[in-house]
């Protein structure tokens, strides 16, 4: 496999907020060889060293949408940074710039379906999660 | 009629606020404000809790800043439990309160400010950012990236992971240090040190390109406030409690940080929901004092560490007045990251940095408990109240963003005045009026206790409450 990066972004107490951390959390229990894995809360700028030294980059994190989506993405240097947010494409564009690192990237969007504060995952978000491990299954065996 | 400029959102800074500049009818600048738009109240959410778990709760108000909450809060119940914290439980939350400043102090020097200073203040907004800096100077910009990961990276091997890490805990560490850790700790010394030495190499000659705004960026005499070692050194976890004058001598004598009630009052205004402490022996608002890297090497004797201590020397070659410019944070920051370097190599190479002994077992044995340190931003301070089941019935943070808030508003009027003359307004000079508030480095989520959104804007508003001239940026 790839030297694959699997980034899980978001907040364990908002509820489906946390269906990025959760997948990466069902994903190192595979015990996958090459997949390294990191849970934030932000993309802040140094994941972009992380990112320059994989293959390939997943990035999943809970959507506001009602569809699941899966896609490649590509840098954007053009993003703004006004603060210590960042986009995944900004992320790729540093890790591009500064690292000469162009990893293959994609991002699995999941539908969440309610963010308040609270711990653990709606029903519709726990459905949404597995759908989500099936996405990702597909992409890491798409070598 | 007189106008008001608004500035909506303020940018490249954490947290959601305005300014407001009021103009004359002859279109000189009146007063200008900072609005903190924000509102969370943290002290209600926690009253019922168990004090134990408040280091962690406290943690939940900043993902830029959590570990000096956690060192903050788990003082205050560290005086509830009434325990002396072992000497190497002390010491590790001490590194990783470094390692916050050095990570945070990076993420403000090098992201949020670095644009203004290596790109120019009077670059098209577009293009003076983050990314465009990215291109222009990688090198700086790889820099400010490994700074960010040494300090996060500290944080993580400490903690367990580098956002809200529950290991600062009442009584010490939960757990003590690996041989395999500390040595990682030290093999990433080396790079990090080249990184701010470098930095300081290309910031301290561009100096010279900013004597306007180093005269004009809240440049005035304050007192200043922080914690010192016993003999008057740099300190950021433990110590006493310092007010000084500008040129840095004591206003009075030190005290225990335990103490800051005697001497320090909160005054509200209707029109911002960030508080304004104030020094209660001089009044409000002329109780007006600056916490923070500018205002701790502003009046402490040394720093402790050789580097560091000869760049403090260097910064001294600076006049009194020419310190009292908030535009040296900047500078005051990197001899921070210096500092928080040479220090954490100094702890973490001593062999008793891994005892195992690291945490003191106690019940409550006091109904009331007050925890002091330093945050990247200057003094933090945590002050709980429990009932006889442990559970919180009261409590107050005096953040340190809240501590400079008379400062800010007087150093955007004292700039606004400085550069704005007339309606019509380049945008450039509305910058400077941000970046006056930027070299502070506000946190608002944590002064106001708020979540959400991190954006500011900038209004101009008659004498009538007209907004005659509006600038958003989200």
């Amino acid at each position: 496999m790839k030297r694959t990066l699997l980034v899980g972004c978001g907040s364990p107490l908002r509820e489906d907020d946390a269906l990025g951390p959760a997948l990466v959390e069902l994903a190192a229990t595979k015990g996958l060889s090459g997949l390294t894995t990191k849970v934030v809360h932000q993309l802040t700028p140094e994941l972009a060293i992380d990112i320059a030294a994989s293959e390939r980059v997943i990035f999943a994190d809970a959507s506001m949408h009602r569809e699941m989506l899966v896609d490649r993405i590509k840098p954007d240097a053009g993003a703004s940074a006004e603060s210590h947010l960042y986009t995944p494409g900004a992320l790729l564009a540093l890790a591009d710039t500064l690292y000469n690192a162009q990893p293959e990237a994609w991002i699995i969007a999941i539908p969440g379906h309610s963010f308040e504060l609270r711990q653990g995952l709606s029903v519709v978000g726990t459905c949404a999660l597995q759908q989500a491990a099936v996405a990702l299954g597909n992409l890491l065996a798409a070598d | 009629m007189s106008k008001t400029v608004t500035i909506d959102p303020v940018t490249r800074i954490e947290g959601h606020a305005k300014i407001t500049i009021m103009m004359n009818d002859d279109g000189t600048v009146d007063e200008a404000r900072l609005h903190i738009t924000q509102f969370r109240g943290f002290e209600r959410i926690c009253e019922g809790r168990p004090f134990y778990e408040m280091p962690s709760l406290m943690a939940r108000i900043c993902g830029i800043c959590p570990v000096s909450h956690l060192v903050a809060s788990a003082k205050a119940c560290d005086a509830l439990l009434a325990v002396a914290v072992p000497e190497t439980g002390a010491r590790l939350r001490r590194i990783m309160n470094l390692a916050q400043i050095v990570q945070s102090h990076s993420l403000s020097f090098f992201h949020l400010s670095a644009p203004d200073l290596l790109l120019g203040m009077d670059a098209s907004p577009a293009s003076r950012n983050i990314m465009a800096l990215v291109s222009s100077h990688p090198q700086a910009a790889k820099d400010g990236i490994a700074l960010r990961r040494f300090g996060q990276h500290i944080i993580e091997l400490l903690g367990g992971k580098r956002i809200h890490p529950a290991w600062i805990v009442p009584g010490g560490v939960s757990a003590p240090l690996t041989q395999e850790h500390r040595d990682e700790i030290l093999a990433t010394i080396p790079e990090a040190m080249e990184a701010v030495q470098r930095t300081l190499a290309w910031f301290k000659p561009s100096l010279k390109k900013f004597r306007e705004e180093i005269g004009v960026f809240a440049n005035f005499p304050t007192l200043l406030m922080g914690l010192v070692t016993p003999s008057g050194d740099l300190e950021h976890y433990d110590g006493r409690l310092r007010f000084a004058k500008p040129d840095g001598t004591p206003r009075m004598e030190d005290v225990a940080p335990e103490r800051f009630n005697e001497f320090i009052g909160e005054a509200v205004e209707d029109w911002t929901y960030l508080k304004f402490p104030y020094f209660l022996q001089d009044g409000y608002p002329d109780g007006i004092y600056r916490v923070g890297p500018l205002a701790r090497l502003n009046m402490v004797g040394r720093c402790g560490t050789p580097l560091a201590d000869a760049e403090l020397e260097e910064y001294r070659q600076l006049s009194v007045e020419e310190r009292m410019s908030s535009f040296h944070y900047h500078w005051a920051r990197l001899i921070e990251v210096l500092y928080g370097i040479e220090r954490i190599k100094e702890i973490v190479s001593d062999p008793d940095i891994l005892d195992t002994h690291v945490r003191a077992h106690a019940e409550p044995n006091r109904s009331e408990g007050i925890g002091v340190s330093e945050a990247p931003r200057g003094t933090l301070m945590h002050h709980y109240k429990i009932d006889e089941n442990g559970l919180i019935t009261w409590s107050n943070l005096i953040i340190a963003t809240g501590h400079n808030n008379l400062a800010m508003n007087k150093g955007i009027t004292q700039a606004a005045k400085h550069y704005i003359s007339g309606f019509d307004i380049p945008e450039p000079l509305l910058n400077r009026v941000e970046a006056v508030i930027r070299t502070y480095d506000p946190c608002l989520s944590c002064s106001t206790h708020a979540f959400g959104q991190m954006p500011i804007r900038m209004q101009m508003v008659d004498s009538k409450g007209m907004v005659v001239k509006e600038v958003s940026r989200q």
